[in-house]
């Protein structure tokens, strides 16, 4: 265990939350609300909009299971932070 | 099955579905901590691809009107290479063969553009302020009366940040203010909107904006002229122009103001004013009172201002030597074409307005010290009317004659008087001598019938008076003609009435002087 293998889970971690970011705020995540009632309606744009919103719903979970993984790897670096310090 | 759409937001739907896709693909990542993300990624990518785009796209290819009303993707073609050419190491020089070589192809395709796409004009104007060019070309073209207002607002409420597209905003706003002038009730309609005004006469200055914007006075100042001449033609506008009269009078008397007009603009003012004198000089009196716009002597429901208020418009106005022009000269008109009394309230007007400028001026010079030794001395130089007059003088002349004011006012006065010959003091000297003229004149018209048969020298001399004034003769001898033909008319029927105002003591020019007199007279 080093300072390296922390530092590797850290950048991870980073990356994680940067993705979980750009997931979240892309325009996609607001399309449905050009897709609404005033825009057409029917069975086809009701299943369509449902779709888009399931996806959307589907991707905002991922995005939060990658906040939760970063967390988790930053806590694993500091674990290892800790024990190549008690090993020096 | 679609059971209903609206074609415009079917369109916009999909050009916002294709953006969020090359948004999407640009999306990636190898870490396998993020598998369950790119799985739900692609998800997201084929609901949008593989269902909702398909489904837009069938409605759009069915809708037989798609052609003429989507915001197609040549719209932001257009704006795209607008950007690619204003990206040039520089825009195109003001002399460039750009506006003669291209422009004409720009203002084709945005013309055909605007015909077939309702939007097309919102979009423009929405643009106009990232891209002055567009200025040029609405200006240049045959659009319609929104786009021109639509996108001259903008460039003069969202000035660019980029500096070099500062020329080509400014320039292009001339050209705009030129296409609005152009047409009297469009320049009426632009100036009637809320704030235009006080935009118009700051644009000269940061107030507001933190941008200050170089156009050319002149060309504010006929849109001003334009539109304060078109309820003549369509009375039905009167108070549109009047309220537009009213802020502006309103905002002279205020700091925006404080120095007078932006340059150039005083000229344009001054002729759009002039028709609308006659409304008011009736209610003048000593300027105690609000002043109204009256109309055949029904007192109207506007005021245009309070007598400081006026004075302060006024003598804005007096600052410059065209707009000065015009209004001494409108003395004897006033006097001809309606009353004595009531020119002599407006000479009053004139010499107050021009003593409060100097007041001002010099309360300003003490203020910036550096510049106490040069005030800007308003009454020893207000009758310098050498100034190009013969050119400014038949401009209001028609537009008094086209505002059916004033009829059969002359058309011969102080064209050509060396003030400083004249050794005038101010406006309140060469007002007292055109309220002469005009007085005289006016007294002379009453014996009109006889003129062809008895040997009238009064009408002679009159008539050398506008020959003097035409040719330019000494200003010593027009003054002293003057003067003689006061005395030809004095005896008349009814002179005395109409003579008596020239001793009203608001008006009195300064006290005699023997000195100079004795030198006008050679004696």
């Amino acid at each position: 265990m080093s300072h390296e293998d922390a530092a590797v889970y850290r950048r991870r971690a980073a990356h994680l939350r940067s993705l979980s970011r750009q997931l979240t705020t892309t325009s996609s995540m607001s399309l449905h609300l050009h897709a609404g009632a005033d825009t057409w309606y029917g069975p086809r744009a009701e299943a369509c909009v449902a779709e888009l919103c399931r996806a959307q719903h589907d991707v905002r979970d991922a995005a939060d299971d990658l906040i939760g993984q970063a967390i988790r790897f930053e806590r694993f670096a500091d674990d290892l932070d800790a024990a190549a310090l008690r090993v020096e | 099955v679609i059971a209903g759409y609206e074609p415009e937001r079917v369109a916009s739907l999909a050009i916002v579905a294709r953006s969020c896709l090359h948004e999407l693909a640009a999306i990636s990542s190898g870490d396998e901590a993020a598998a369950q993300a790119m799985k739900a990624l692609r998800g997201l990518r084929s609901a949008i691809d593989g269902r909702l785009r398909p489904a837009v796209d069938a409605i759009l290819e069915l809708d037989p009107l798609r052609d003429t009303r989507s915001i197609s993707e040549l719209t932001f073609d257009l704006y795209g290479e607008f950007v690619e050419m204003m990206g040039r190491p520089g825009p195109p020089e003001l002399g460039d063969a750009f506006f003669t070589e291209e422009l004409p192809n720009w203002v084709a395709r945005l013309e055909e553009r605007a015909e077939s796409d309702p939007n097309f004009v919102d979009h423009v104007i929405d643009r106009a302020a990232d891209n002055p060019l567009i200025g040029w070309i609405i200006a240049s073209g045959n659009f319609s009366d929104d786009a021109v207002l639509g996108v001259t607002r903008a460039l003069m409420s969202r000035p660019p940040t980029r500096e070099r597209f500062e020329q080509h905003r400014d320039k292009a706003l001339d050209k705009l203010f030129d296409r609005i002038s152009s047409q009297p009730d469009l320049a009426l309609t632009f100036l009637h909107t809320e704030g235009t005004v006080e935009t118009l006469l700051s644009l000269d200055t940061a107030v507001g904006r933190g941008a200050r914007y170089d156009v050319d006075g002149a060309s504010v100042g006929a849109v001003f002229e334009a539109a304060l001449h078109h309820p003549f033609k369509e009375p039905t506008r009167t108070d549109e122009a009047r309220e537009v009269v009213i802020e502006i009078v309103h905002l002279t008397h205020g700091s925006l103001l404080d120095r007078g007009f932006p340059p150039g603009t005083q000229f344009g003012l001054a002729s759009g004013i002039l028709p609308h004198l006659p409304s008011i000089v009736g209610s003048l009196g000593d300027l105690t009172e609000p002043v109204d716009f009256v109309d055949a002597g029904e007192r109207h429901r506007h005021t245009m201002g309070n007598p400081a208020e006026l004075v302060d418009f006024f003598g804005a106005l007096l600052r410059n030597d065209e707009a000065r022009v015009l209004m001494l000269a409108a003395i004897p008109k006033i006097a001809i074409g309606l009353d004595a009394t009531s020119a002599a309230d407006f000479a009053n007007l004139m010499g107050q307005s021009a003593a409060t400028e100097q007041i001002e001026e010099a309360i300003h010079a003490e203020r910036t010290r550096a510049s106490w030794r040069a005030p800007f001395d308003l009454l020893d130089t207000v009758l310098d009317l050498a100034s190009p007059v013969g050119d400014s003088y038949p401009k209001a002349g028609a537009a008094l004659a086209g505002g059916k004011v004033i009829g059969g006012a002359a058309d011969w006065l102080i064209d050509r008087i060396e003030a400083t010959d004249l050794r005038l003091d101010g406006v309140a000297h060469a007002s007292h001598l055109m309220l002469t003229f005009g007085a005289s004149v006016a007294v002379l018209s009453r014996r009109a019938d006889d003129r062809s048969t008895s040997d009238d020298s009064a009408w002679d001399l009159a008539t050398e008076i506008e020959t003097d004034m035409k040719s330019g003769a000494p200003p010593a001898v027009v003054e002293r003609k003057v003067r003689n033909l006061r005395e030809l008319v004095a005896d008349d029927p009814g002179a005395e009435e109409i003579l008596s105002v020239l001793n009203d003591e608001r008006i009195q020019p300064p006290p005699y002087d023997a000195a100079r007199d004795a030198e006008l007279t050679g004696s």
